[in-house]
């Protein structure tokens, strides 16, 4: 018979065990304010950042980036290409389960990559994965793909959202309509429960690989007004606000309570000039168009310092960044080149922008306007809602618009090809319509060369001959920044304005 | 037969609607697939959106498709949630009629009151202040009146919270804010119709007869000063249920208003086309109440 000492230790033990085991034991409830509410939380459909936010804590990818840009191992450990540039080997965690227990395996990436490349689930971001051609399970957890092309920016494309892994029996289970509803991932965050319009819901994911998170459930609160996400998080309602207005950040910056996540982004902010349309056709006038902006002046003013003066048409988070060098503020330069170029006397043209699309975007708009009157140039300004103005600028009528472009796979592929390739006029995205033939050379080099330091050469060629004929007015790299309470530790943003919680606790 | 004509009149009036916001959704700038796609997405994968939508249909059959289905209570699904938009507006509609009538309620115990004051004491300082105050009522927008309410009453005095519809409390700072630009409305109506009623015959005759004031004010008057009132209320909550976006906003409410502003911005067809379908159903729901409201008022008023 046992004594009953020894009964005792062993109820002690068990609680202690007990304790150990409860997930939920001392942690707190977060609460993440955002401006709107998700679209799909399926990752093969989802199009719009706001909602990647989101699904980048209920899914991993195969390499994700770091805060730096820096290309890490997500759900993949290793991997190598062959030499002939075409087959790429993952080796893949293991021991990784999605939330409904389904084991992550090397069919899981094959039924994940097939399915963004099938017709049937009409995925808008299906270009991204276009060029592989199959994916074939090694073993468990070894899998091949093999590109139709030398893909230098093949991991790059892996690590953009939409090449999220969904759990194969979910997406089965629930097909394209609905999944997007009922996501099942292996990230940190499981779905409880989603309020259209109103709330987000999520439990921590307790087989989590990298660890269960340390709170007792995360929730999106949807609130689109600035001012009240700033005055929640004032009042403690809120424990993360997201894209706080530069005035709401400005103001809340003497509140002890509160602390800012400020960090860069990969968008390039800038002013598309019609470079087949009047006098914007010249050379001269487009360079001194880039003379006569003060970007260092708007960056401070208008801005608040949320902003980089850009140093070249890609941003330094992006791969084959290379520093060319601002055009510098020099109104008198500006004006000989104006007259140079047979405008002594100025000229018009009308800048179309959106409103509250980019950071300050009407603003910068207005203070550019000021700037060209100084050198004699009459700028108009139209203002558009946004649908409209993409709908308008597809026509390819304009004079010039003010646009942000941000590579979400964050490589100079992405980040050029579509806004300067001759073929990629509008309606496509090169809504200068900009043409160089070197420039098409380099771009279309750079995306079938996996020597990375071939390419590099490429796209540093590309961005110097790009700045030279200045198809656009360059303006700025905005930054982010995301508020928290005090006592709130843990939270990652990435410079693809991604922001995890995976280790997020209060 | 005064019921079928309402009803024929009521279908009418939805169809009407129906067509036109399809109608107008479709000439507006912009481009549904090419909103769901995102503007840097490659002109392929725009197309195989269009298609999945079924938006690479001619118009026409569009519209006949929709009309359809919403013969059957078939809404469609919203593009970029894959919903269908008749769930969407089950989880819309009641936050949406709540917060409008909790509204109504705080302008009617503010206007009513405050009118006939106004008219019992016309020309007098009260009447002056009540039309004064009902004056800034309709003038101050209710997104700064809003602002100030929860500044004050929430983040600094921290008397309610002001973000989602749970509780009671949170009915509060948004009732308020909609409920007093309504109330001067009211009022008004109210003092000019008493006005109206205070100088008739019967009235003098009342207090001839030596009825308390209160009796003369309350029975004999209001009575028959209410018609037009009630006719304004009901009007005012037809704007108050479509015209609450801006507040919606503010307070975080999960309201129609907001499902229609945003679906609009991306150009989610379908959920817009709902959300005014709804919105126009409830309009016609409260117009007939307010008929026969004035009409039990009123013995007189043929419908």
């Amino acid at each position: 018979m046992m004594s009953k000492r020894w009964l005792n230790w062993l109820l002690c033990l068990m609680l202690a065990l007990a304790g150990g085991l409860a997930p939920a034991a001392g942690y707190k409830d977060l609460t993440v304010g955002i401006g709107t509410d998700a679209s799909t939380l399926d990752p093969h459909l989802c199009t719009d950042s706001a909602t990647e936010v989101i699904n980048k804590n209920i899914y991993n990818n195969l390499v994700r980036f770091d805060h730096n840009m820096k290309l890490v191992a997500d759900l993949a450990t290793s991997w190598s290409m062959a030499k002939d540039g075409l087959t790429w080997t993952f080796k893949l965690r293991p021991g990784v389960t999605f939330h409904d227990g389904t084991p992550f395996n090397a069919a899981a990436v094959k039924y994940n990559l097939e399915r963004v490349l099938d017709p049937k689930t009409a995925s808008a971001r299906r270009s991204v994965l276009a060029m592989i051609k199959t994916v074939e399970p090694v073993d468990g957890l070894t899998v091949r793909i093999v590109t139709d092309y030398p893909c230098g920016s093949f991991l790059y494309q892996l690590a953009h959202p939409v090449a999220g892994m969904v759990s194969p029996a979910a997406a089965a289970k629930w097909g394209v309509q609905k999944f997007g509803l009922n996501p099942c991932g292996t990230g940190p965050l499981k779905l409880i429960r989603w309020d259209s319009g109103e709330k987000l819901e999520f439990a921590p994911f307790a087989q989590y690989w990298e660890g269960a998170p340390r709170f007792k459930s995360l929730t999106y609160s949807i609130v689109p007004e600035d001012s009240t996400r700033g005055l929640l998080l004032e009042s403690g309602q809120l424990d993360v606000a997201f894209r706080l207005p530069v005035t709401e950040a400005a103001r809340l910056a003497g509140n002890k309570q509160v602390g800012f996540i400020t960090t860069p982004t990969i968008m390039t902010m800038y002013v598309a000039l019609n470079n087949q349309k009047g006098p914007l056709k010249d050379l001269r006038v487009r360079r001194a168009l880039n003379l006569a902006v003060n970007k260092a002046a708007i960056v401070r003013d208008v801005v608040d310092g949320m902003a980089v003066v850009a140093d070249s048409v890609i941003p330094p988070g992006v791969w084959g960044y290379s520093p060319i060098g601002a055009y510098p503020y020099n109104p008198a330069e500006a004006k000989k080149l104006l007259a140079q170029a047979g405008y002594p006397n100025g000229f018009e043209f009308t800048l179309w922008t959106p409103v509250g699309r980019y950071l300050m975007d009407k603003q910068m708009a207005e203070a550019i306007q000021a700037q060209m009157a100084a050198i004699g140039v009459k700028m108009k300004i139209q203002t558009w809602d946004f649908q409209a103005l993409m709908a308008e600028v597809k026509k390819g009528q304009f004079d010039a618009v003010l646009l942000g472009w941000s590579a979400s796979s964050a490589d100079a592929d992405q980040a050029m090809f579509p806004v300067f390739e001759s073929t990629q006029w509008p309606p496509n995205s090169n809504r200068a319509l900009y043409k160089n033939p070197k420039v098409d050379q380099l771009l279309n080099g750079g995306r079938k060369e996996v020597n990375p330091r071939k390419r590099a050469a490429m796209y540093k060629d590309a961005q110097k001959a790009i700045m030279a004929d200045a198809p656009w007015i360059l303006l700025c790299y905005p930054k982010q920044s995301v508020a928290y309470r005090a006592g709130v530790t843990g939270v990652e943003v990435l410079p693809t304005e991604h922001v995890l919680f995976a280790h997020a606790s209060k | 037969m005064y019921a079928l004509k309402k009803l024929l009149l009521t279908a009418l009036v939805l169809l009407g609607a129906a067509t036109c916001s399809f109608m107008m959704l479709r000439m507006l700038p912009g481009d549904p697939a090419e909103a769901l796609a995102g503007p840097q997405a490659a002109l392929e994968d725009v197309e195989t959106v269009r298609k999945s939508l079924d938006l690479d249909r001619p118009v026409l059959r569009q519209y006949l498709t929709y009309m359809g289905h919403m013969a059957t209570g078939d809404l469609g699904f919203s593009y970029r949630t894959h919903r269908p938009v008749v769930d969407e507006i089950k989880a819309r509609w009641p936050a949406t009629l709540k917060l409008s009538l909790s509204s109504m309620l705080v302008a009617i115990l503010v206007g009513v009151p405050l009118g006939i004051h106004a008219a019992r004491k016309r020309g007098k300082f009260a009447d002056t202040a009540a039309m004064v105050a009902s004056f800034l009522g309709v003038s101050i927008p209710s997104f700064w009146l809003g602002m100030l309410l929860i500044v004050g009453f929430s983040v600094n005095l921290r008397l309610f919270p002001f973000s989602g519809d749970r509780q009671l409390l949170n009915y509060v700072l948004p009732s308020l804010t909609l409920g007093l630009g309504v109330a001067a409305n009211i009022a008004r109506m109210t003092r000019a119709s008493m006005l109206d009623t205070l100088g008739q015959d019967y009235v003098r005759t009342a207090r001839g007869k030596g009825l308390s004031e209160f009796r003369v004010v309350q029975v004999h008057a209001l009575r028959n000063a209410a018609a037009p009132i009630v006719t304004i209320i009901g009007l005012q909550l037809g704007a108050l249920l479509g015209g609450q976006v801006v507040t919606e906003m503010l307070f975080v409410w999960p309201g129609l208003g907001r499902m229609i502003v945003d679906s609009l911005n991306a150009r989610d067809y379908m959920v817009v086309q709902g959300g005014i379908l709804v919105l126009a159903a409830t309009f016609a729901t409260l117009n007939l109440l307010t008929d026969l409201a004035c009409k039990a008022l009123d013995p007189r008023i043929r419908l």
